[in-house]
């Protein structure tokens, strides 16, 4: 099987929709391909240290340990007023143009 | 001729993207292209016999999925998505699989293009 360069962008607020645990469930399932994942816009609360991870907590342990990339949106963590400070270990805060480059040589989006 | 795989996860008679998703398939098999199509989350509820679009006046979704599986469509469901819902294998028409995690990873290895329909705002 091809291995393919793999974004998965999370965009949906981390309540109300379980789209944020699915994308990681995918994210995680994925690990035969180079999957990135890309927090941003209303998806950039689960990336902060005190978000619930009732759901997806386990995902959280596993997902450096597949050397998945785990990128958010330094932009949109900004205008929501949180910093790199406030971000869970392991995770990369990330300006446009390095987002633009990630887009540029995946593959794949998948969109959640 | 390429192939698409598309990750349908919007539930039926609630989300145009539901209908645009089977338009965008039957226009696909007409060219001669290859069509996959993964169900996910409310997505499961898409094939489901024994609905009707009769109070809308409308085909069924799960008749229009027997109808491109026809045309040579293939489509599969998450397991863990229909299993969480209540969506057993009696309940959907012959021809739709049930698959996993593996199988999307699979298609999206051998995909042209990957479409996701996930409802993200």
């Amino acid at each position: 099987m091809a291995e393919k360069n793999l974004l998965v962008i999370i965009k949906s607020q981390p309540f109300t929709k379980l789209n944020y645990y699915e994308a990681l469930r995918v994210g995680v399932g994925l690990w035969d391909h180079e999957v990135t994942i890309l927090w941003r816009g209303e998806g950039v609360y689960a990336t902060l240290k005190n978000a619930d991870r009732t759901l997806t907590g386990q995902f959280f342990k596993e997902l450096p340990g597949l050397d998945t990339e785990l990128l958010v949106d330094e932009e949109d963590l900004a205008v929501r007023g949180f910093t790199s400070d406030d971000l869970v270990e392991g995770i990369q805060p990330v300006g446009k143009n390095v987002i633009r480059g990630f887009i540029e040589k995946s593959e794949t989006s998948l969109v959640f | 001729m390429g192939k698409m795989l598309i990750l349908l996860c919007d539930s039926p008679f609630q989300n145009e993207s539901v209908n645009n998703t089977l338009a965008m398939t039957k226009a696909a098999l007409d060219q001669g292209h290859e069509v996959d199509i993964y169900l996910m989350m409310d997505g499961v509820y898409n094939p489901l016999t024994k609905q009707s679009g009769e109070p809308f006046h409308m085909e069924s979704i799960s008749d229009q999925m027997k109808n491109i599986i026809q045309m040579g469509a293939h489509i599969s469901g998450c397991r863990v998505c229909m299993e969480l819902r209540g969506v057993a294998k009696d309940d959907i028409p012959e021809g739709v699989d049930i698959g996993g995690i593996f199988d999307l990873s699979e298609g999206i290895a051998e995909a042209d293009v990957v479409i996701s329909v996930t409802g993200a705002m």
